[in-house]
């Protein structure tokens, strides 16, 4: 049976609001932000001047730049490390048939349901070297006070700390939902073989919620690379010394402030490669290894 | 056309003629958007409020759009776009960046001399908005930077509050006298903004950036390798590698309201903005507070402040009734009975002679000698181009800069290369700035 569309145009017609809409909301928009990454521009383009790929040179030759990329990878890697297996063992955890399974699965979730600033501005009470709770604790078990704000390291913990809370929820549910679609008769039949809980978990489980997995490694260094601005902004304003200067912080403060939207439309094409880049990466090697069906 | 038409037609014509009538005495609206938070922004909405309830031509809407360069930010972007508002609170280190975006219009295009009488203004508020001959905006919040002292904390030290640190050295020496005592865990406190190092380039009388700081071209270099700068940050480091300071965070005004208010700190520099907030919340918490001016370098005479805070800008290319209505607003806003009010809900000291006079008639400064300090300071700072203030397009990208500076010489860093590397970047900044005009 050869069911064809009739006529050549029609498919089109259907078409034609998706492609209104892409075009309008990311087809132009990115040629806009192509076409002014090689302006150096002043108030959103009311001056500019053609500069080629001056913006570009000067980004990969600027020493804060680069630093600033080391500390994004380095970022991101903590966060979906950390804000995965963290996630997952969690949700492991709460699958089991436990009693207060639902209340403990919606108070670990609600976090997701704040804005990253609002997470920021949370934490910035937690961390406040002299009234927050971190070091009170701290102080009464350890008998310390670090400074959060002050040291580097410090500073760029605290943001990976608030960047995984509050992207925990969402990590939960999504595994949450994978744990539930495996079928118990897999679970039951590796009991009756004798295997145990770790056994299981290596060779059943976390097989068959790869897809699960994969998704959200990729949705989480997207958090990770696009989503953290506010957190940033609130909590160190990319400081101390720019310890914490994220590529995207960085990206918002000369676009938003700097009233240089050259130089920030060649930072967005920068990071949409990167994250590009890194995605299709994962499609060709962790996405080999991912399970889909089972 | 019979009878019965004709009626209908008079109604709907007397109808019609009606409905112009009340559309010709509706006020004309006025947006504002402004960046004061708080309880600053209650006082300023009380003001707006009363300004709707007692006249009935123009009716102001006044929205909170967040910080000073969100506020700019916002407003260039919408313009761009055509919906912005018909006035913008700017703050003082903007003004450049507002005249060249080409948003604004000089707010002398509208008021002539029989409409406002300037000559009335602070002389340090009017030099501030004064660009090549033209006045840009209107006055309208001003303050500097002060010393905010706990007086019951300083007794506990051994301190006499009513003789306050007025020197850098000074200011080491009862930091290490409060610390050592036992008093408070450190001795004082500001934002790590540049905001003060400005006004301390000021007190010294030295400019912050060359072509008469901006003022008679747009600058092209940066005076971080002076004596003066060099001064700051180097009293500045002793301060934070005694223990003696203690970093309330970047721009973070709030966290050094907090570090003082919890005593933390016997002492805190911040903007006489807090006047009012802060003598009341030690009220509260159960200690006196007591303003002082600001500190300055041992070696030099001192200079004066620059006239931080924000003033108004009126957008162009706006329908002629809506201007005439904003400036209408304006000069009701900056008459000395509501700068009056406006100074004690705040603290921001008032940006007019006459208002300043209304304020001695009633003995507020002797009833309340914190708000005579702020004023105290403004009114003796001496006209020099160090005070005036600098112009610079990318203002924030300086402050920013400089802020990075010192946050590196926190993490072990020399003054001097610190500086060195931010010269660097800030006049490459200007350079990029310049080649577009």
């Amino acid at each position: 049976m050869d069911s064809k569309f009739p006529g050549k145009v029609l498919p089109y017609i259907f078409l034609l609001p998706t492609i209104i809409v892409c075009g309008m909301f990311i087809y132009y928009p990115a040629a806009m932000t192509f076409r002014a990454s090689m302006y150096q521009s002043l108030f959103f383009g009311a001056r500019e001047k053609f500069v080629g790929f001056q913006n570009f040179t000067r980004l990969f030759t600027s020493p804060d730049y680069l630093r600033s990329l080391r500390i994004t990878i380095f970022f991101a890697i903590l966060v979906v490390a950390i804000g995965l297996s963290l996630s997952f063992m969690i949700a492991v955890l709460l699958n089991r048939k436990l009693r207060a399974a639902k209340a403990l699965r919606i108070s670990l979730v609600w976090p997701y349901a704040l804005s990253p600033a609002v997470a920021g501005t949370i934490w910035l009470f937690l961390f406040n070297p002299h009234s927050g709770l971190v070091n009170y604790f701290l102080d009464t078990v350890a008998n310390i006070k670090p400074d959060w704000f002050s040291n580097p390291k410090l500073a760029l913990t605290m943001l990976v700390v608030t960047a995984v809370w509050n992207n925990f929820g969402y990590n939960l549910v999504f595994f949450l939902a994978g744990l539930q679609n495996i079928s118990d008769s897999f679970v039951e039949a590796a009991e009756v073989d004798g295997a145990g809980f770790w056994v299981q978990l290596r060779h059943i489980i976390i097989p068959l919620i790869s897809p699960t997995t994969f998704f959200l490694l990729v949705i989480n260094i997207n958090y990770a690379f696009f989503d953290t601005v506010g957190m940033v902004d609130v909590m160190t304003k990319g400081g101390p010394a720019n310890a914490t200067n994220l590529l995207i912080y960085q990206l918002y403060k000369d676009g938003f402030q700097n009233f240089n939207s050259g130089l920030a439309a060649a930072q967005s094409l920068i990071l949409f490669l990167f994250v590009v880049g890194l995605t299709l990466v994962q499609f060709r090697t962790t996405g080999r290894m991912v399970h889909y069906g089972g | 056309m019979n009878f019965r038409n004709c009626k209908v037609l008079g109604i709907v014509l007397v109808a019609v003629l009606m409905l112009g009538a009340i559309v010709s005495a509706a006020p004309v609206k006025v947006t504002l958007w402004h960046s004061m938070g708080g309880e600053n922004k209650n006082i300023m909405d009380g003001l707006i409020n009363e300004f709707n309830t007692t006249q009935s031509e123009v009716e102001v809407q006044a929205i909170y759009r967040g910080t000073y360069p969100e506020v700019l930010n916002a407003a260039i972007a919408s313009a761009r776009a055509g919906t912005a508002p018909t006035l913008v609170q700017i703050y003082e280190v903007g003004s450049l960046a507002a005249i060249d975006s080409g948003v604004f219009v000089p707010i002398d295009e509208f008021l002539t001399r029989d409409m406002v009488d300037w000559s009335d203004y602070m002389d340090a508020v009017f030099n501030y908005y004064q660009v090549a001959g033209r006045q840009w905006s209107m006055p309208f919040n001003s303050s500097s930077a002060i010393l905010y002292i706990n007086a019951d904390l300083f007794r506990k030290a051994g301190l006499d509050p009513n003789n306050p640190p007025s020197t850098y050295s000074e200011i080491i020496e009862a930091s290490k006298q409060i610390v050592e005592s036992g008093a408070a865990p450190y001795g004082i406190t500001w934002p790590l903004h540049t905001w003060f190092v400005e006004q301390w380039m000021a007190e010294q009388g030295a400019p912050l950036v060359n072509n008469d700081n901006g003022r008679s071209a747009r600058p092209t270099s940066i005076n971080t390798d002076s004596a003066e700068m060099k001064r700051i940050f180097t009293w500045w480091k002793q301060l934070y590698d005694e223990k003696l300071w203690i970093n309330a965070g970047v721009e973070d005004w709030d966290q050094a309201n907090a570090l003082f208010m919890g005593q933390q700190v016997a002492m805190e520099i911040t903007s006489t903005s807090d006047v009012t907030f802060l003598t009341q919340a030690g009220k509260e918490a159960g200690f006196e507070v007591i303003t002082a001016q600001l500190p300055v370098p041992d070696e030099v005479p001192r200079v004066g402040v620059v006239p931080g805070g924000a003033s108004i800008w009126v957008v162009g290319n706006k329908p002629k009734a809506e201007s005439e209505a904003a400036i209408k607003f304006l000069i009701w806003m900056s008459a000395p009975e509501q700068q009056v009010k406006w100074h004690k809900g705040t603290g921001y000291f008032p940006i007019r002679k006459s208002a300043v006079d209304l304020l001695e008639k009633e003995g507020w400064f002797k009833e309340n000698p914190n708000f005579e300090v702020a004023l105290k300071q403004v009114l003796d700072t001496q006209s020099s181009i160090g005070t005036q203030g600098a112009l610079i397009g990318r203002f924030q990208e300086v402050r920013d800069i400089l802020e990075e500076a010192f946050q590196k010489v926190m993490g072990g860093s020399t003054v001097d290369a610190a500086l060195k590397d931010a010269k660097t970047k800030i006049e490459r900044s200007f350079a990029d700035y310049n080649s577009l005009f």
